[in-house]
């Protein structure tokens, strides 16, 4: 562990912090008023009266005095160690509690001393866009970028290997390594991809080449499961699925339908056609009898939007008869004639773009299809010596097999190719340049550089849709367009609203906020009997919801802390004691009263933090400390004694006073009492996240002591305190996401950065929008340096 | 436990010809491509589990001679006590912090293999060491149709951090290729038996030609990419060239072999997917190694039971709560029960292995005589994280080159490397030092 320099080894908690995330943003100020005024007659007068006596010349403890004068020079070549003391000053770490300590007046004035001179510091050194390795697509981003590049409704990425993750996230360019078995993968999956856009593989439900998987409709609306193929409607759900249709033709769908009776009526199914509806079907049959339902549109585009509702959910509170509307088998069969609308169809309007008349076109066909493959696969133009290649590819396929057999051998070819497997970014030193000036002396940057529009559209789309740039990107970039802050601004908007943006909240909030692990928490069924994988299923779909409602409306990130709304379903809503809304289906409702409202009291977090069978205050402090604060404490020594969690131990001592008995070893005291006083502020939610007053007979109390500060009064007082922090948690959040955005780790460096995101995403309100732009404009977005050159 | 029972319940037959002999083709005396000296191949087997084990319950009170009734996990071993050692005393000094702080977890996987102290590191730079197993996969790859093979039974964690600050690389992989590229597991025994002998329907063999064009294609374009990029970029894609240079390797190795095709056991199972029954997973995973040695398609392997640190809930077995955490008993008498049962539930896993190797005939012996199989743990006891006084369990003769059936208790603090060391020269490779070895483990034969 690395020793801060301010630190004592009491305090050895706190020292490893990340220093990265804790400087706090101030106006610049000048550099006389900040070194001679400001500091001769305000600062170091409280240093020479709180902290002289240990560090000065004569004691120097921990390597550090601060008896000297702050020069710019100084202040530059020592921001770091700056940034600790600010860190240990404000969070009441320093002085030791033994010694006087300066009232919060002196602490916020030496704060906003330090956090000037560091701005002030930080404004005259050169940014530091740091070094980010050619980036592998992970198993995500490779089963979206397949799927965009191809048409194709195919997840190939799931045989691969699991990635390994770093800093919290599994798109760290490091850690997303390669092995033999991972390029074997890619063969094979580049080969079973290439021979399903040639000849689909008949499965169940696509035996009819017009049929519409149930995972391929999008939900708008919840109340709808997808499971096992069959669109199941619990309540009043939507799903949307876009179809090819070939424009004048008219068209017939059909799906097979069943209903669960209850009440009078039966089960209506709306369905509309680009929001406008064509048809409301009724499904009277029941699962052992189903029927089959059908209507007719006139396709007037190559696209359209086909959506499906369920209109009368009914529930008899007193039968417990719940009305439901099952559909599987949705298909649309042009009437005019056998146009295609199959994976076959899909695959030859994405990849298969050049129909050759006669064999003599074969070759030049080919081409043409092989360079727009390429250029998409590879997300950049593509050189003409590698078409070259390509084509003796193609034509060695053809020799003694078809034009078939030669593009399959080609186009797989693509897809095991580094420029499709790595996100490059070289600057315009791969953008196509003469291929022979590129082939022969092609020569690597150095510095810094910035990267170019195609690598910006790549960024872009990877940041936040986990997948390969869509046209429009394709388009500006190609214009050079995206150099323009103005353009970007316009498509980091846009690409937040797209469907597709789904994608950030299922992979960066299912990390951040560990839905994703959720699958697989084991918590004692026997003491929550409420708690099963439906259930865990409701808590992910919540912190799901409550993302996308920050994203899609654009509020303020501090929602997360402090929301004045929540999504519940019916399970959830008797988990939280909430009243009026049951069934499967997610509704808004408002936070007052109830004693939620944003990620620290939601059933997701409060159960990931606990163990099987009781709640871990000290688990959900250190949440708070890594997910929250951004200030990660140390794990455990060893030969720690673990609380003894048996039955008769609770039945005899309330946890907390078992928490304190721990740490009265003052070795334990140093961490824990900053752990425990986060967690114990939420101990009135118990391990699945029910409020409760009592801990078995105990009451609750539920005040978290921190050393230093007021006491926190529940998990209000927990948001309040948060909230006083806030610059801490935006700064935190905002460098949680830039790790995200840009696949690294980050460091000592981007203090600078950070400090900028915070600064431009302040003055928008801290809206979601203005986070991501500040990233997207930071030079760890934009530029890139040549190497590592910052490791040890 | 027989073979039929250990795959019971796999699902559908895999229809294959019922062979006259069990003898993998290539070496048996039918066959035309004999082994040099007649001999059966070495093969070599580390099996790494997590959280260390409870060491009273492991370890014989006297060395020497195994005696009849041995220590409660070791149980269901008895009857094959004359096939395994119990090594004692064997120690990883690059294991412990050397003033990295917290992190015991990563460290105790990332050199149990390795011998070496990995860089602690969140993600970037990830820096550890070539492992045991790849030292030898490099020198005898070319033997068999598979340098090596690298198993386990969990993929890796879905969220969050690892362990203290290290990479979850170094939890989740015990083989490295390089002291950058970790060789990562496969957790799926229908994947790994479908990577194996061929999926069904599929001529692996027809596909060859075509994927080695491809192949050389990929090549040229990454040499091609590269020229183009500074050094610390192209470190990347030279990883990536050498994987796509092990791929080929493989097939023109396939291509060498194709007229030998593996034969696999009568009445062979094809599996269909990970067993929900965590006991079927672990013991259909070691089927899956039992089968590649026997087929000799490969003569090493990796098998990573569970990731180091796994919070994997036994309470299927009465043992309620999470394996790392009661691992961390603080000397609570029932956490200890706990961790007794999962010891002796892994354990028991591995009993049923050696017996199938024992039981599976190889020449004049067994499959068994001809392997060497390591068991153990990067940590002693879970509550303690040491790394020395490592539990180590070694099965197999090495074709009669291992002295079985004993506890050998080394001194204080010997390196566990000086055990690979002699396993390596038993498999044929010149070598004398591996991680921080001081000699070869003398007192095996």
């Amino acid at each position: 562990m690395k020793i801060g320099l301010f630190g004592l080894s009491l305090l050895y908690c706190f020292t490893s912090a990340s220093t990265v995330l804790a400087a706090q943003i101030a106006p610049a100020a000048s550099e006389s008023e900040l070194f001679d005024t400001r500091y001769k007659n305000q600062i170091a007068p409280l240093f020479a009266r709180y902290c002289t006596d240990c560090h000065s010349s004569a004691k120097k403890k921990g390597g550090v005095r601060l008896d000297e004068p702050v020069t710019t020079a100084k202040m530059i070549s020592d921001a770091e160690k700056w940034q600790t003391l600010l860190e240990q000053i404000t969070t009441a770490q320093m002085p030791p509690e033994e010694k006087p300590r300066p009232d919060a007046k002196d602490i916020d004035a030496i704060a906003k001393w330090v956090r000037d001179a560091i701005a002030f510091a930080d404004s005259k050194t050169p940014k530091d866009p740091g070094y980010v390795m050619p980036q592998r697509l992970n198993r995500t981003e490779y089963n979206n970028t397949v799927r965009e590049l191809t048409g194709l409704d195919i997840s190939p990425a799931d045989a691969f290997p699991v990635d390994d993750s770093g800093y919290g996230f599994d798109n760290i360019a490091d850690v997303l390594t390669m092995s033999p078995l991972l390029a074997e993968s890619y063969l094979d999956a580049a080969e079973a991809i290439i021979e399903q856009g040639f000849n689909p593989k008949p499965k169940e439900d696509k035996a009819d080449p017009s049929v519409i998987p149930a995972r391929r409709f999008k939900i708008t609306k919840e109340g709808v499961s997808k499971a096992d193929g069959i669109l199941t409607f619990y309540s009043e759900g939507v799903v949307s699925a876009i179809v090819d249709c070939v424009p004048g033709n008219e068209y017939e769908l059909k799906a097979r339908a069943w209903q669960d009776k209850a009440g009078t009526e039966d089960s209506k199914a709306l369905v509309s056609l680009d929001g406008k509806e064509i048809a409301t079907l009724l499904v009277s049959k029941v699962h052992d009898d189903p029927q089959t339902i059908s209507c007719r549109f006139k396709a007037t585009k190559a696209k359209h939007e086909l959506t499906l509702a369920f209109t009368n959910d009914y529930y008899d509170e007193k039968k417990k008869a719940d009305r439901n509307l099952y559909l599987t088998k949705v298909r649309i069969n042009n009437t005019n004639a056998a146009a295609p609308t199959s994976e076959t169809g899909a695959f030859a309007k994405h990849v298969l773009i050049a129909t050759p008349a006669k064999p003599a076109d074969e070759r030049a066909a080919a081409e043409t299809i092989l360079r727009a493959f390429a250029t998409r696969a590879f997300r950049r133009p593509v050189f003409s010596d590698e078409v070259t290649k390509l084509m003796t590819l193609y034509d060695a396929g053809k020799k003694g097999g078809t034009h078939v057999l030669g593009l399959k051998r080609a186009l797989t070819a693509v897809l095991v190719s580094p420029s499709f497997l790595f996100r490059i970014q070289a600057g315009s030193t791969l953008a196509p340049v003469a291929p022979s000036t590129a082939a022969s002396d092609g020569k690597a940057k150095s510095g810094n550089w910035a990267i170019d529009d195609f690598e910006i559209a790549s960024r872009l789309s990877y940041f936040l849709w986990s997948s390969m740039p869509d046209e429009k990107l394709f388009k500006l970039a190609e214009a050079k367009s995206l150099g323009d802050p103005k353009v970007r601004a316009e498509q980091v908007r846009r690409m937040l609203l797209d469907p597709k943006a789904h994608e950030l909240i299922e992979n960066f909030a299912g990390q951040w906020l560990e839905l994703r692990n959720l699958d697989e928490l084991m918590l004692s069924n026997k003491r929550f009997p409420d708690w099963n994988s439906a259930m865990a299923t409701s808590m992910r779909k919540e912190g799901e919801m409550l993302f996308e409602e920050i994203v899609k409306k654009d509020l303020s990130v501090l929602e997360f802390i402090n929301a004045d709304f929540l999504y519940v379903n019916g399970p959830l809503a008797k988990l939280y004691g909430i009243k009026d809304v049951s069934g499967l289906e997610f509704k808004r409702v408002s936070a007052a009263g109830t004693g939620r409202g944003g990620v620290l009291t939601m059933a997701s977090t409060l159960a990931v933090t606990s163990n099987p069978t009781r709640t871990s205050p000290v688990k959900r402090g250190k949440w708070v400390l890594d997910q929250i604060l951004g200030l990660p404490p140390p794990p455990p020594p060893p030969e720690i004694p673990a609380l003894p969690d048996k039955a008769d131990d609770e039945a005899n001592s309330p946890l907390r006073v078992r928490l304190e008995k721990h740490r009265a070893d003052p070795s334990c005291a140093a961490c824990h009492s900053r752990l425990d006083g986060y967690g114990l502020a939420l101990e009135n939610y118990d391990a699945i996240g029910r409020f409760r007053e009592k801990d078995g007979k105990f009451p609750v109390d539920a005040v978290g002591q921190l050393p230093g500060e007021a006491p926190i009064k529940g998990a209000a007082g927990l948001k309040e305190l948060i909230l006083k922090h806030k610059q801490q948690f935006i700064r935190s959040f905002s460098g949680k996401l830039l790790t995200y955005a840009i696949g690294r780790g980050l460091k000592p460096y981007d203090r600078p950065t950070l400090n900028e995101i915070v600064l431009t995403s302040g003055a928008n309100e801290f809206k979601f929008s203005s986070v991501v732009l500040a990233i997207v404009e930071s030079d760890a977005f934009l530029k890139r340096r040549e190497k590592r050159g910052d490791e040890k | 436990m027989n073979r039929r029972t250990m795959l019971k319940g796999l699902g559908a037959a895999l229809s294959l010809p019922l062979l006259e002999a069990m003898l993998p083709a290539r070496w048996s005396a039918s066959s035309s491509v004999a082994h040099a000296d007649g001999a059966a191949p070495k093969r070599m087997l580390f099996v790494t589990q997590p959280n260390g084990m409870w060491m009273e319950n492991f370890t014989p009170k006297e060395v020497g001679a195994l005696p009849a009734e041995l220590p409660a996990t070791l149980k269901l071993l008895e009857p094959l006590r004359a096939e395994i050692s119990v090594l004692s005393g064997l120690a990883h000094a690059n294991g412990m912090a050397k003033g990295d702080g917290p992190g015991d977890h990563a460290r105790s996987a990332a050199s149990f293999l390795t011998g070496a102290h990995p860089r602690k590191t969140a993600g970037s730079d990830i820096r550890l060491g070539i492992s045991v197993d790849q030292v030898a996969a490099k020198a005898l790859g070319q033997n068999s149709r598979f340098p090596s093979i690298e198993l386990g039974c969990e993929a890796g964690r879905r969220a969050g951090e690892c362990d203290s600050g290290y990479s979850c690389a170094y939890v989740s992989n015990v083989s490295w290729s390089s002291e950058t590229t970790p060789m990562p597991k496969l957790v799926d025994p229908k994947q790994v038996f479908d990577r194996l002998f061929g999926e069904e329907g599929v001529d692996m063999a027809a596909r060859l030609e075509t994927r080695k064009s491809i192949l050389d294609f990929v090549r040229d374009d990454t040499a091609r990419v590269e020229k183009q990029l500074g050094v610390e970029d192209r470190r990347k894609l030279d990883e990536f060239t050498n994987s796509v240079r092990e791929v080929e390797r493989r097939i023109e190795q396939n291509i060498k072999l194709a007229h030998t095709p593996v034969k696999l056991p009568a009445g062979t199972l094809r599996p269909t997917g990970i067993p929900k029954d965590y006991a079927e997973h672990v013991k259909l995973m070691y089927e899956m190694i039992a089968l590649a040695f026997q087929t000799d398609s490969t003569r090493i392997g990796t098998y990573l039971v569970a990731n180091e640190g796994s919070g994997r809930n036994f309470s299927f077995i009465g043992a309620n709560g999470a394996h790392h955490e009661l691992s961390h008993h603080g000397k609570s008498p029932e956490k200890i029960e706990a961790i007794k049962k999962i010891d002796k539930f892994y354990m028991d896993q591995f009993a049923g292995f050696v017996k199938r190797l024992k039981d599976t005939k190889e020449g004049s012996g067994s499959l068994l005589d001809n392997c060497m199989i390591v068991l153990g743990s990067g940590i002693g006891d879970g509550d303690r994280h040491n790394h020395n006084d490592l539990p180590v369990l070694l099965a197999g003769r090495a074709g009669g080159t291992i002295t079985q059936g004993q506890h050998l208790k080394f001194a204080k603090d010997t390196p566990l490397c000086n055990l690979y060391v002699g396993m390596l020269q038993r498999m044929g490779v010149k070598s004398e030092k591996f991680g921080d070895s001081t000699a070869a483990l003398a007192q095996l034969s």
